[in-house]
């Protein structure tokens, strides 16, 4: 199982990876932003999530799941974010986002939504 | 134009219970306010700390209310709050400890926002600056208001200055 990590903050990052070495997860890659995770994306790349913060400097969150979505990519992408006013969740869904966490989170949250939305290690 | 009372206790509150669930949620620790500080003159000298080798996070606020949400830490605070958050030991001001202090600003500030819902409100990306709070000061129109906490044996403050627009 392989995932993208997406977020400007390596503290953001760091935090995140620790949660996702502890469930069924092989490679984890890190981009600082939406251009970044463009390029390690490429043609999919055999990335099973994409995990996005939403503000980060040159291409935000939604720019880069409006991005991975318009090329056609069916990948799941969670959203982990402080964003929550309603108009720019609804934004984030209707761009093609699969589920959204809000920081801060424990780590069973995380967890748990990770779990939700990854898909099922025995039906890889 | 400063705040009015209700709008002051709403900010506090929302700043408060925003502190609190970053603690909480993050490195499983629980925060309570020790007091706050001379309501007149909020950062008067006899509230001022002395520590010389503080940190403070600063992140801005525009909108419904201008100004910004300060959270001060003395050092030994911000280096337990990166080893609890990402088990980075040190006891030195480095990168890390620097960026770990940014992330406490930007998730306390985002959820003092989410709770202020009512407002509109946007942040900026928070800035770390190697100062306590002894060395915030802000314009005569904004009258800030502090809490303090006791974080282990060490100590944190959350300073609101804002006005609002108008």
């Amino acid at each position: 199982m392989k995932v993208l990590l997406v977020d400007d903050s390596g503290v953001m990052r760091k935090i995140i990876a620790r949660s996702l070495s502890s469930l069924w997860i092989d490679e984890v890659v890190e981009a600082g932003d939406g251009v970044e995770a463009l390029k390690a994306f490429g043609d999919g790349n055999g990335f099973d999530l994409v995990l996005t913060d939403w503000n980060m400097p040159n291409m935000n969150g939604l720019e880069l799941v409006q991005a991975i979505r318009s090329a056609g990519h069916k990948v799941p992408i969670m959203m982990i974010t402080t964003e929550t006013e309603k108009t720019q969740v609804v934004k984030a869904i209707q761009a093609g986002v699969n589920d959204y966490l809000v920081k801060p989170f424990d780590q069973d949250m995380l967890q748990m939504k990770l779990t939700r939305v990854l898909p099922n290690p025995e039906a890889v | 134009m400063a705040l009015c009372i209700d709008t002051e206790t709403a900010v506090m509150e929302a700043a408060n219970g925003s502190l609190g669930e970053v603690f909480e949620m993050m490195v499983g620790e629980s925060l309570t306010p020790f007091g706050t500080c001379d309501s007149q003159n909020p950062l008067s000298e006899s509230n001022k700390g002395n520590a010389d080798d503080d940190v403070s996070v600063v992140v801005a606020i525009s909108g419904d209310l201008n100004g910004s949400v300060n959270i001060c830490l003395d050092k030994d605070s911000a280096f337990r709050w990166a080893r609890q958050l990402i088990d980075h030991e040190t006891d030195t001001m480095d990168q890390t400890v620097v960026d770990a202090v940014g992330e406490l600003g930007n998730m306390v500030v985002g959820g003092t926002k989410r709770r202020l819902a009512s407002y509109n409100l946007t942040m900026s990306l928070p800035s770390v600056v190697r100062a306590g709070v002894e060395c915030l000061e802000f314009p005569s129109h904004i009258k800030p208001a502090r809490l303090d906490y006791q974080y282990d044996e060490h100590r944190l403050a959350i300073v609101v200055a804002l006005s609002k627009q108008g």
